[in-house]
């Protein structure tokens, strides 16, 4: 069962496509604001925002085509500050700095709505119950998972199988350790040493076999592109405890990577979103218009004027600190001194 | 506001919901890694202690995080040294509330780089007995190639750690609150600023040998100590963030790094999130960062020399390096976006559409909203009030004086509270009650208030509209004024009476319709004329006012009207010919009926009236600063009485106490004659206002003028005169006619030069008589008052000499102008509406009415008389010789005695001859003032009052005692006594109206 790998929650994409605007298996709306303006891009448009569980969509009202999709992940800060709409004049606004792939985007949105917080406080809680629940889908290294020789287990999850005597490939003599296979994700840390663990979420696991190896026979996971490709080697003895882990892993992975648990927990205050869920989706035409030429509408929402990327860095040697490399024939005074 | 913006470099988000603060962050090799660079160690007040190797390359972020670790207790602080006695290698020094403990941190390498493991190993940890606050660590002592540590506790004990064994704990003197802790190897002390901001330093060796006993051991928990001396102490009178040692004395101030060698450079982060470089004191450079950081660093990793390693409050980290591009954006164009055209040209159609509808009414400037939140509704009774509800009148009318009752409705769009209704009856009507606050007004329920109108003072109205204003505040919070306006019927302030055949003014109107009978045209104003044949009707304003007599011609197709006062005919005026407007149009819209005027404007009758209002204007000026004049000699005079009552020997009080009381009495007759002044000059305005109500019309007749330009003339020769200090009513008009005259009513380019005189009270009325006549005579011979409109053709003039026009016109009144009402209601008349002519009427008397005095202060009334010294009391009143302008002036200043001339007092008649006054006066007059009597008493012999007899001192006696004027000797006409020029009788307003009354 192929499910497309998760990058609702780790990309910026604009102009997307309504394939792409529908929510994928465990993502969920948790609140829509049919008011909104894109204050940055499309100012002056009325639009829609929707705030999920993994990310922001707006889309323009009369044009839905004009869209936005921002993943949590992305976004590295959130502030209020005072923007001029055109639907509104000087406003209270929500900006958004996000970085993706090492260029940044600024988004500012303006709730249409006068005196109405929700835009602000949704998106913020949201992006704060994200930001804090990042094991349930990220790959971790050498985290702490233990405290106090106890699993430090997130709200949401449960152990299903604790397995001794299991020992990491990783090193050429191999590690012995613990799995904790749970509801979320597979566990695993050395017995000698608690700090020098792994924790896999279901949806980081591409493949999850067993086969041969230098070290014989072992259960073998390999980890989405996106965190890092991984390939891990497990060997427990003997076989049939093997292969019962295995199947048992396999099972819940094909289980919960189709409906995973994002961890991102809220409460609506509200039930009459439950009907505008049922209606969210933009009446939009089953035929998808392919375009050749790709869009270049991120480009309004640079956030550092018409840059993509920051060039290196080099050491100054006038300030003892790393700077981004100067353009040719600038130095530091002459730059400041403009300034200044 | 930076330019410049800091550049991501690495950054992760650590920990869920922890906190960091200060001390946190440290970065070093920890691991002493053979590459040597930088690792950030951090540790959050959760107790989870984190180890990072930033490496942007890697991707995922994955492998980026070397150790997490959680303790049970919260970490403090965070530091790499020296800290093993066993080897020279980095070691990890965490410090947690009650424990130090101190680790090793080995890497043990697998086979693929996931693989690698870090191993936290504790080497030793001491508890500590007292709550740690913060720590620093050197070579204390100057030992070699060691770190020690020193705790500082929360009540500012030190306590000394040589590695793994306890040194000594000391008490810093005074200490309130720890601050920031910082040893200084090359001077081997301790550097801390404390809560009474002051930087402390502390020699090492001090503290080391401090304690009590030498045997006695050392221990964490010692209750007591020798008080040890700081090194120095320096007062920076703030608060220290931080201290830094930098190879040069320390230097508190937010968050100090250093970052240079040769130079000292300073990184100071400031909570406006600007990064800033120092080298020395001046600044270097400045970036915005993305958070504010509690704590940074710099620090060294694979790829980036000198990062910046900056971590927030709620665990945001971040290596940055400094963006050299400055961050001007400006949004690029997206062609990719599909323009909707239609919907575009759809909508400037509609904009377009929109600006033509509203260019078409001419409205350009955005139109206040009509529905304001209330409206008000006033419905004018057509009937008089069946029984009178006129109170409080001050005149008298024998039949009493009708009412009229308006109905004020104001209906609320909105709920709205303390709604504050006000209605404003133009004098001399007034209503039963003037202001209401309705506190709830519901939209449903309208309110309605009933307001009884009526006549209050004797005087003639200037027009007949009252104002009505609704204030509120409105659902947005402002304060609203909605303002409404209703026109009174005239027979509020007419009444009936038989017809006057003679007077002085008579206006006569043409029509182009045979006469209608005016008993037909007045129905409701016929009174006892009911009978009559409808050619003369009377009628009269209350109060004994003037009769103003119309007349129609039974042959001609003409109205007349006649009245001893050019501004009483007004009303009557404006109602005949709105009445036979109304009587000739009925039903047709355009009827050819016209009403004209073809006599001679009354611009000399006009002319009286201004100049009677610019002398009371002048006058009210003259005796504002002679009221000023008075009251700081009066102060002066009060000094100098000060000054001789205080001085230790007693010297004489040199009449000085008379003067005063004379000041004082001047001071009360001119405040008396400033209030009195005020009153008649708004009379006089009242009139003016009439009186150009009546020309504007009369003009408007006479011309046959639009709509348009009879605005234009209102507002030129403007009916509102409003009482003003610094703008009048004559230098505005003058400027708005000159500008007419100089504009459109321009005869040639010479008339053009635009030279606007200032707008300050002119010397007299001639320039703006002048101008009013040449405007008169312009728009007479065709001159329009809008551009654009052709030239009338030359109207057959008819104006006065224009000599006349130029200036005096006093002795051009007919000498038997003066009318018997005027005698009859004299009270009224002088106080009021007959003031400004009568002044005229009565000659000599009459120049005193413009300074307003009270009656009894007229002729006599300790005001010296220089043209009647001998004549008797009674002849004061009568025949005055005639006025000359500037004798109005004396009057004033003689009101005054020049203090000069008190010598002047010696002498004289001699007619005085009552011994008793001076008597009964030293009798009243207390103490000091006794001595000085005498002399005083001989002066007041020559006063003539002297024909007086006794009985006015009794009475001048009681007023004196009630008066409460004691320790000086009868003040109470003084002032004119000392004029010295033999006056008659200056003994106070008292006396003088019993003089009357005899």
């Amino acid at each position: 069962m192929a499910v497309d790998p998760l990058w609702e929650d780790r990309d910026v994409r604009f102009d997307v496509t309504s394939s792409q605007m529908k929510f994928r298996p465990g993502e969920k709306l948790i609140d829509q604001l049919d008011a909104v303006e894109d204050t940055k891009g499309n100012n002056g448009d009325r639009g829609r925002l929707m705030v999920t569980n993994l990310r922001i969509i707006w889309h323009s009202i009369e044009m839905p085509r004009a869209n936005l999709s921002i993943g949590f992940n992305c976004v590295i800060g959130l502030s209020t500050r005072t923007a001029q709409s055109k639907l509104r004049g000087a406003v209270e606004a929500l900006y958004i700095l996000c970085k993706c792939n090492s260029t940044r985007f600024e988004f500012i949105f303006t709730n249409l709505v006068p005196g109405s917080p929700r835009l602000f406080t949704s998106i913020m809680s949201v992006q704060k119950a994200y930001e804090t629940s990042k094991l349930y889908r990220d790959l971790k290294l050498r985290g702490a998972l233990i405290k106090d020789k106890q699993v430090r287990l997130l709200p949401q999850e449960q152990i299903y199988d604790q397995v001794n005597g299991v020992w990491n490939l990783s090193s050429d003599q191999g590690n012995l350790g613990t799995f904790y296979i749970t509801n979320v994700r597979l566990m695993w840390h050395a017995n000698i040493n608690e700090s020098f663990n792994v924790s896999i979420p279901y949806m980081q696991m591409k493949v999850v076999k067993v086969r041969d190896s230098k070290f014989g026979i072992a259960l073998v996971v390999e980890t989405s592109a996106m965190s890092g490709g991984y390939v891990l080697g497990f060997r427990i003895d003997p076989l049939e405890k093997l292969q019962a882990t295995a199947k048992m892993i396999q099972n819940l992975h094909k289980v919960y990577s189709t409906c995973p648990i994002f961890g991102v927990e809220f409460e609506v205050d509200d039930t009459p979103q439950a009907t505008e869920a049922m209606t969210r989706a933009p009446i939009q035409d089953d035929v998808e218009v392919e375009y050749d030429n790709q869009t270049d509408a991120f480009a309004a929402y640079f956030a550092d004027g018409n840059k993509e990327k920051d060039r290196e860095p080099v050491y100054s040697e006038e300030l003892g600190l790393a700077v981004e490399k100067l353009k040719e024939g600038f130095t530091i005074a002459g730059l400041w001194q403009v300034v200044a | 506001m930076s330019l410049f913006k800091t550049r991501d470099w690495w950054s992760t988000s650590v920990g869920e919901e922890e906190e960091f603060d200060h001390g946190c962050l440290c970065t070093a090799n920890v691991d002493n890694d053979i590459s040597g660079f930088d690792k950030v160690i951090i540790g959050s007040f959760q107790g989870i202690l984190r180890i990072y190797k930033p490496d942007p390359s890697a991707g995922s972020g994955v492998e980026d995080v070397m150790v997490e670790q959680a303790f049970k207790l919260p970490i403090l602080q965070v530091e790499v040294g020296q800290f093993s006695s066993a080897s020279e290698t980095l070691k990890l020094a965490v410090l947690h509330p009650r424990k130090l403990a101190v680790f090793n941190v080995t890497a043990i390498s697998g086979a693929v780089q996931h693989g690698s493991q870090y191993q936290l190993n504790l080497l030793y940890e001491h508890n500590l007995q007292r709550t740690a606050f913060n720590f620093c660590y050197g070579p204390f002592g100057g030992v070699k190639g060691k770190d020690f540590i020193c705790v500082q506790s929360m009540d500012g004990t030190l306590s000394v750690f040589e590695q793994e064994s306890f040194a000594f704990s000391r008490f810093l003197p005074g200490a309130l609150l720890p601050g920031p802790l910082q040893y200084i190897p090359r001077l081997d002390m301790f550097v801390t600023a404390s809560s009474s901001w002051k930087v402390e330093a502390y020699k090492y060796q001090v503290l080391a040998v401090a304690s009590d006993t030498a045997g006695k051991q050392e221990a964490q928990g010692i209750k007591s100590g020798k008080k040890v001396a700081a090194d120095w102490v320096y007062n920076i009178g703030e608060q220290a963030l931080d201290i830094r040692y930098v190879e040069f004395p320390s230097l508190p101030s937010s968050i100090l790094v250093l970052v240079g060698e040769n130079s000292v450079n300073l990184m100071v982060a400031a909570h406006t999130r600007s990064l800033m470089v120092y080298q020395n004191t001046a600044l270097k450079w400045m970036a915005k960062m993305e958070f504010v950081p509690v704590q940074i660093r710099v620090a060294n990793f694979n790829g980036l020399k000198a990062g910046v390693v900056a971590l927030s409050e709620s665990g945001h980290l971040e290596v940055c390096y400094l963006g050299t591009d400055p961050a001007v954006f400006s949004p690029p164009v997206v062609e990719s976006r599909d323009l909707n055209y239609a919907a575009m040209d759809a909508e400037m159609a509609r904009l377009n559409k929109h600006i033509k509808a509203k260019s078409a009414n001419s409205v350009i400037t955005p139109t206040m909203k009509a529905d304001d939140d209330i409206a008000i509704n006033v419905h004018v009774s057509p009937n008089l009030d069946d029984v009178s509800l006129a109170t409080g009148l001050e005149f008298t009318e024998d039949d009493g004086v009708p009412s009229l009752t308006v109905r004020i409705q104001l209906k609320a769009r909105l709920v709205l509270e303390d709604v504050r209704l006000e209605i404003h009856c133009p004098w001399p009507l007034a209503c039963n009650q003037s202001d209401f606050i309705i506190t709830h007004l519901d939209p449903n329920t309208p309110s309605e208030t009933f307001v009884a109108v009526f006549q209050r003072f004797a005087g003639l109205p200037a027009h007949m509209y009252i104002q009505i204003s609704a204030t509120y505040t409105s659902a947005s919070g402002g304060r609203r004024v909605t303002v409404s306006r209703a026109s009174l019927p005239t027979k509020l302030v007419i009444k009936p009476v038989f017809p006057v055949k003679t007077a002085v003014h008579k206006l006569t109107v043409d029509t182009n319709r045979p006469p209608a009978s005016l008993n037909d045209l007045f129905p409701d104003l016929l009174g006892e004329n009911a009978g009559g044949q409808g050619a003369a009707l009377g009628f009269q304003y209350f109060g004994g006012g003037p009769i103003v007599t119309v007349l129609a011609s039974k042959t001609s197709q003409r109205y007349r009207l006649q009245c001893d006062r050019l501004e009483a005919i007004w009303l009557p005026m404006r109602e005949l010919v709105a009445r036979l407007n109304g009587h000739f149009r009925k039903g047709s819209a355009h009827s050819d009926f016209r009403v004209s005027f073809d006599g001679a404007l009354p611009l000399q009758e006009y002319f009286e009236l201004v100049d009677t209002h610019f002398e009371f204007r002048t006058g009210s000026d003259k005796c504002r600063e002679l009221l000023a004049q008075r009251a700081s000699q009066f102060r002066t005079i009060q000094k100098r009485l000060l000054t001789r009552f205080k001085d230790k020997t007693p010297a004489p009080l040199q009449n000085l106490d008379t003067i005063l009381e004379g000041t004082y009495r001047q001071i009360l007759a001119l405040a008396d004659a400033v209030d009195e002044n005020s009153t008649a000059e708004m009379v006089s305005s009242n009139n003016l206002s009439a009186g150009t109500y009546l020309l504007n019309l009369l003009l408007r007749l006479w011309v046959d003028m639009s709509d348009e330009e009879f605005r234009v003339l209102e507002a030129t020769l403007s009916p509102v005169v409003n009482a003003s200090e610094e703008q009048g009513w004559e230098e505005s008009v003058d400027a708005s006619i000159t500008h007419l005259l100089r504009t459109v009513m321009a005869r040639s380019a010479k008339d053009q030069s635009v030279n606007p005189s200032p707008l300050t009270t002119p010397p007299d009325t001639a320039k703006v008589k002048k101008h009013i006549a040449l405007f008169c005579d312009r728009v007479g011979k065709g001159a329009r008052l809008v551009d654009g409109l052709k030239d009338k053709q030359e109207k057959v003039i008819k104006m006065p000499a224009t000599k006349t026009i130029m200036e005096t016109n006093e002795n051009e009144l007919p000498e038997d102008a003066a009318p018997i009402d005027q005698v009859l209601h004299s009270r009224s008349r002088k106080g009021g509406s007959g003031l400004g002519r009568k002044v005229r009427k009565e000659g000599g008397g009459g120049i005193l009415q413009p300074l307003g005095l009270p009656q009894m202060d007229k002729p006599d009334a300790g005001i010296p008389d220089l043209l009647d010294i001998g004549g008797s009391l009674g002849g004061l009143r009568a025949n005055l010789p005639p006025p000359e302008d500037d004798e109005s002036k004396r009057r004033i200043q003689s009101l005054v005695p020049d203090l000069d001339d008190m010598d002047g007092m010696d002498g004289t008649d001699g007619m005085y001859g009552d011994g008793e006054y001076p008597q009964s006066n030293i009798e009243r007059g207390g103490g000091e003032g006794r001595r000085y009597l005498k002399g005083t008493a001989d002066n007041l012999h020559h006063s003539k009052r002297g024909v007086n007899n006794g009985r006015l001192y009794g009475d001048e006696e009681d007023e004196e005692d009630s008066g409460g004027l004691s320790a000086l000797p009868d003040g109470s006409g003084y002032g004119p006594v000392m004029d010295g020029d033999g006056d008659d009788g200056g003994y106070g307003r008292e006396k003088n109206e019993i003089v009357y009354a005899l």
